[in-house]
């Protein structure tokens, strides 16, 4: 494998600080360091970070296009919007039944819950980041 | 009660967490890789969240989050509100 010399200024006191690790054992040279250190760093970089995997495994899922997700997010933008579409209405019902009390219905409102409202964050939150990765 | 909140949430979202990493696992795998103390106590938060709907079953007896669940991780859990 070919290598390129690439000249880079430090401040004395890194260096300082590098004599001392490679004093110590650590490395082998102050090349080694920087070399080690730009290769852990390009890693980091590359590899996606928690959030992104999760909204990687959220879209591939479709939860972003679920009825349920949409129904959710218009409720929690727009809680005064009462009007569903037939589709929304089969979504409703379901999400009035879900164990974890996502909706309540008072008299003719349907209305979110505390646990509604953040998992309708979590939506948006999550469908953001996707535009951004698209 | 339905919240999620305290001790309970904080197993949520480790559990949350792990999945996302490994797709979905049995109860055991699960309390291992999020380094269980308690297996007991944690077992039953487990089964809670399951009951809750935010974690559900296959057939294979594996776990995995569901989509209210994932979506409840994205707003609540630490890890994804330290992203700014």
């Amino acid at each position: 494998m070919g290598t390129e010399i690439i000249p880079t200024k430090f401040p004395e006191q890194d260096v300082k600080e590098m004599d001392a690790l490679v004093k110590k054992g650590v490395f082998i040279s102050r090349s080694d360091l920087i070399r080690d250190a730009a290769r852990e760093k390009m890693r980091e970089v590359g590899a996606p970070n928690e959030f992104e995997r999760a909204v990687k495994v959220m879209a591939a899922k479709g939860d972003f296009s679920s009825l349920e997700g949409r129904t959710l997010a218009s409720l929690f933008l727009n809680p005064e919007k009462q009007r569903f579409s037939p589709a929304e209405k089969k979504a409703i019902a379901k999400l009035l039944r879900h164990p974890f009390k996502i909706l309540k219905k008072i008299k003719t409102r349907v209305e979110l819950t505390d646990n509604g409202q953040k998992i309708a964050r979590g939506y948006l939150k999550g469908l953001a980041f996707a535009q951004t990765l698209a | 009660m339905t919240s999620l909140e305290g001790k309970d949430l904080e197993l949520f979202c480790k559990t949350a967490k792990t999945i996302f990493k490994k797709g979905h696992l049995t109860f055991d795998a699960i309390l291992r890789f999020i380094g269980s103390k308690n297996h007991r106590q944690d077992r039953k938060t487990l089964e809670k969240l399951h009951k809750l709907g935010l974690i559900v079953k296959h057939r294979t007896d594996t776990y995995e989050l569901s989509s209210i669940g994932r979506m409840f991780s994205m707003d609540q859990c630490e890890w994804f509100k330290e992203r700014k």
